[in-house]
């Protein structure tokens, strides 16, 4: 994919994903989903509606959620990006995606990498979040395969108010 | 890590591959321009200033390509397969069918908003979209149909050239409905409708058509549940033979029915690749999915019941009527689903069923989770219900009554199923499911207000034929190092069947499952497929998996038994190997025991062929799985919300294969029932504009408003399969709606409210409970 060949508008961006810094020149228009997708081959990041409801393409900008369909990648200057790909990096991360297999918290898998980041997020925030917190959080997910049953048990399991 | 799916060690760790993680070099992207009209004349489409602008490689009108692209008949799944054992069965004074072939590309006439018109290749999706946008389509406006009632009128615009707009009339009946109602003591007579929904996978379609690099072949990547049905499409509608296209399902996003026909897209985008010789990519947008994917219910019950004085049933008559919208891939699955389904865990003994389908300037509709069924419920349990609060019957009572008990299996319905065989019930307590239910749900006839909120209980019971043919398959091939490769038609779209189905084959044959790899949906790697739907994989892919799995431990105990002289009983597999029972030194390695079937010198054998076994599954007919759910509900009076306090599921699918597995399945159909139930309703204008194609504006169930579901599992052994066991794809979604708006209506039992449609929005209650308070 060339994004840039066909307008003239280039602009230089430097992020650090997943720990590493990149630099790329690129299409203003780019979207932050795209950026990590095409330009960085990270496609666990995946497009769900493109206007920000289904959260599948959540990631963590500066340790804060944020849905990269709706960012320009230019508008990302200087930030730190997490995707799901560094997840399983950490300790915690392994943790946290053993909980959410055993937990049977994914079907498809589709929507899964948006949750996760969430909820690595929330545990990192939050040490001991209420269930209304850890709700609202999925909350902002779409899945269609789990009914989110299996999907809350995941959360509390790994936001510690259950015993696994 | 350890992780407890197979599919979960690259679904979890952003290495999964769904269909736009796939690329090929110097891929084309395509984009559709769609109709914005319902329907009308092309007058003009001018797509000059889109050629001319830098990174267009094509554009492409329906003249141009009509000659090179087939349009589309109706699916495999329908025209013949199960068309013509069924209109065999029924005779043709039952009714017709009617198919309308539809267009890649639109050429003379578009039928409603979302077909495409222009196709468009370019080097990336933006320059495509900015492509799209200078294309200008100018269109004659004919009056739109949006109501299948108003397409039924003498003096509606006909969509084809036909006499009228019905594209399927079919009459199904048992018994002698007209004596049972004139001797009935009790009649009940409603209108009931389910609404139109959007299956709504969380990953659209899409499509990456690949020229092989050497060959001549394609290769096409298809989010798609029919992989070999898709390339069945592809090679008749482009003239390829079949030999040249492979069709690959990958990580697929959820289908639920949205992904279960062969699209226009699909046979256009490898034409493109061929066509401008690379690679070619189209993926679907959300609100392409919510125009040009398949919509589905939409079904208006005419329905009447008819009760002895101690509430038997005596009869039921039905007319439904179905808004196919322009086109129906499935013509007769839906509505025949419905009739075949409506009946349900109740003695009926006389049956009258008139389904009409009406073409209006909708979306093409197509079976989504449940398939009819959750129609053939909500119509028959809401009128049970009503029936029983105008007649002053007790619901459970009644149903209690009139369920099938499990002395009466086997039971045969007395009309034909959609495969041409009669319907006969053949496991199950239904009875028992019901009972169970009740008891857990702790049904009340008159509940306690719940915070100030009045309270209700809703029942519903269902029956739904699984694991339909007409086969899947299964091939197994042992390499040397002693990998087994289990290949089958059946892909996954989240079912788990990497774990699943691997431990059917581990199981027979004494081996550890992660030794086992399944690909499923490469037509590369069976000749013959079907697909994932209609609650069939796991009956169908896994006893094919189950037999193809025995073939290969009957070739190697016939090796094994004169190799060592045993008897063939003697052979045991286990523990990674196959030894002989009882005398442990005798034993062979599965890398040794594999060695023994591969061609080498000094073998001159022609048996040496390796070790290998196929196995097709053909069921006689489809198994039954049946279940009860009831849900208790409080209602705001206030601002017309429900909330589920409660939720049970009583089912019957036989032995669980994996409990979780199954439980996910009925979690999952039951968030999805819901979403019909209180939320979710795909809606036109009067000229057929979609007026929420959008997941802002169609509501798809949150995790807020999912209830816990509380899962009790009856298992009856299926005698149709060797496994026993009966399909659970949809189950969970079909007696949601009928359950949680009879327990809506049981809650409002006091202030004059009925409930008749689809979802039960608070606006829909809030309305209802204004007109209560007036009459």
């Amino acid at each position: 994919m060339n994004f840039s060949a066909e307008t003239d508008m280039h602009l230089d961006v430097e992020v650090t994903v997943n720990g590493v810094r990149v630099r790329r020149s690129i299409d203003a228009r780019m979207l932050l989903i795209d950026f990590l997708r095409v330009e960085l081959g990270l496609t666990g990041t995946h497009n769900g509606c493109s206007y920000g409801v289904c959260g599948a393409c959540s990631v963590l900008v500066d340790g804060v959620p944020a849905r990269s369909c709706l960012a320009l990648a230019v508008q990302l200057d200087g930030a730190t990006i997490e995707t799901i790909e560094s997840v399983s990096q950490t300790q915690r991360g392994s943790e946290i995606l053993e909980t959410f297999s055993r937990c049977r918290g994914l079907q498809c898998g589709f929507c899964t990498p948006g949750i996760v980041m969430s909820l690595v997020e929330l545990d990192r925030r939050s040490p001991s979040p209420s269930p209304d917190e850890i709700e609202d959080t999925i909350d902002g997910h779409l899945c269609r395969c789990t009914g989110y049953v299996a999907i809350k048990r995941a959360a509390h399991e790994i936001l510690g108010d259950v015993e696994p | 890590m350890r992780f407890v799916r197979r599919e979960d060690d690259r679904l979890l760790t952003g290495q999964g591959r769904f269909l736009d993680d796939i690329e090929g070099p110097n891929q084309v992207h395509v984009r559709f321009v769609r109709s914005q009209v319902a329907h009308g004349r092309l007058d003009l489409v001018d797509v000059e200033q889109a050629r001319a602008l830098r990174g267009v490689f094509a554009v492409w009108t329906g003249p141009d390509i009509i000659d090179q692209v087939r349009p589309l008949g109706p699916s495999k799944a329908d025209g013949g397969v199960f068309e013509d054992p069924l209109f065999a069965v029924l005779g043709p004074e039952a009714g017709f069918i009617r198919h309308a072939l539809r267009p890649i590309l639109a050429v003379d006439t578009v039928r409603y908003v979302g077909e495409p018109i222009v196709a468009i290749a370019a080097c990336d999706p933006y320059v495509a979209e900015d492509a799209a946008a200078l294309v200008d389509v100018i269109i004659d406006e004919l009056p739109a149909l949006s109501d299948p009632f108003a397409a039924l009128a003498d003096d509606a615009v006909r969509l084809y050239d036909w006499p009228d707009n019905v594209c399927l009339d079919l009459k199904v009946s048992t018994g002698d409905v007209n004596t049972a109602f004139a001797m009935a003591a009790h009649r009940t007579r409603r209108t009931l409708h389910s609404a139109r929904l959007s299956c709504s996978p969380l990953e659209g379609r899409g499509v990456v058509a690949i020229p092989d690099a050497v060959g001549g072949g394609i290769t096409v990547y298809s989010s798609t549940q029919i992989p070999h049905m898709v390339r069945d499409a592809i090679a008749d509608g482009l003239g390829w033979p079949q030999h040249s296209v492979r069709v690959v399902a990958p990580d697929v996003g959820g289908g639920f029915g949205a992904k279960a026909i062969p699209y226009p897209e699909e046979l256009f985008v490898p034409w493109v690749a061929r066509t401008l010789g690379r690679p070619a990519k189209w993926v679907e947008d959300r609100y392409e999915h919510f125009v040009s994917a398949i919509g589905s219910r939409d079904q208006i019950h005419d329905i009447e019941i008819a009760l002895d004085r101690d509430g038997t049933i005596l009869g039921v008559r039905d007319h439904f009527v179905s808004d196919v919208g322009a086109f129906s891939p499935l013509g007769v699955v839906q509505p025949y689903n419905t009739a075949a389904h409506l009946a349900g865990c109740y003695r009926v003994p006389n049956l009258s069923i008139h389904m009409t389908s009406v073409v209006t300037n909708k979306p093409p509709l197509s079976p989504y989770r449940g398939a009819g069924r959750p129609e053939a419920v909500f119509a028959m349990e809401r009128i049970i219900d009503i029936a029983c609060r105008e007649h002053g019957f007790d619901p459970s009572d009644v149903r209690r009554s009139n369920a099938i008990t499990r002395d009466e299996i086997p039971y045969s319905v007395g009309i034909p199923y959609r495969d041409g065989r009669p319907i006969v019930y053949d496991s199950g307590d239904f009875a028992g499911c019901l009972g169970t239910a009740l008891d857990l749900a702790a049904v009340e006839s008159d509940p306690q207000p719940n915070r100030g909120r009045p309270v209700g209980f809703g029942i519903a019971c269902y029956v739904e034929g699984t694991g339909i043919g007409p086969f899947e398959s299964a091939e197994i091939d042992m390499l040397e190092d002693g990998t087994v490769i289990v290949a089958t038609g059946a892909c996954s779209q989240g079912q788990s069947h990497e774990t699943v189905f691997a431990r059917l084959a581990a199981d027979v044959l004494g081996i550890s499952a992660d030794r086992v790899i399944l690909v499923g949906g490469d037509t590369a790697a069976t000749s013959f497929g079907w697909g994932t739907l209609a609650s069939r994989s796991a009956v169908n892919a896994g006893s094919a998996i189950r037999r193809a799995s025995e073939n290969i431990a009957r070739q190697v105990t016939d090796e094994l038994c004169s190799l060592w002289e045993v008897a063939p009983e003697d052979i045991v597999f286990a523990d990674n190997r196959v030894s002989v029972a009882g005398t442990p030194s005798i034993s062979m390695s599965w890398v040794d025991v594999i060695a023994r079937f591969s061609p080498k010198f000094g073998t001159p054998d022609a048996t040496r062929n390796g070790l290998s076994a196929s196995a097709h599954f053909v069921p006689e007919t489809v198994t039954f799985a049946n279940g009860a759910h009831v849900a208790k509900v409080a209602v705001d009076t206030e601002t017309g919300q429900v909330e589920i306090l409660d939720y049970v599921v009583v089912h019957d699918c036989g032995p669980l294969l994996d409990e979780e597995v199954v439980n996910g399945q009925i979690e999952g159909g039951v968030a999805q029932g819901l979403g019909a139930a209180l939320f979710e309703d795909l809606a036109y204008d009067d000229n057929a504009q979609p007026l929420n194609p959008n997941f802002i504006d169609y509501i798809l169930p949150p995790a807020s408003e999912m209830p816990d579901v509380r899962i009790h599992h009856v298992e009856t052994r299926s005698p149709l399969n060797p496994l026993g066991i009966k399909g659970v794809g949809e189950a969970g979604t079909i007696p949601v709606a009928a359950a949680v708006l009879n327990a809506i209506d049981h809650a409002l039992r006091d202030q004059g409210v009925e409930v008749h449609r689809t979802p039960a929005s608070p606006k829909m209650i809030t309305a209802l409970l204004a007109k209560g308070r007036q009459s």
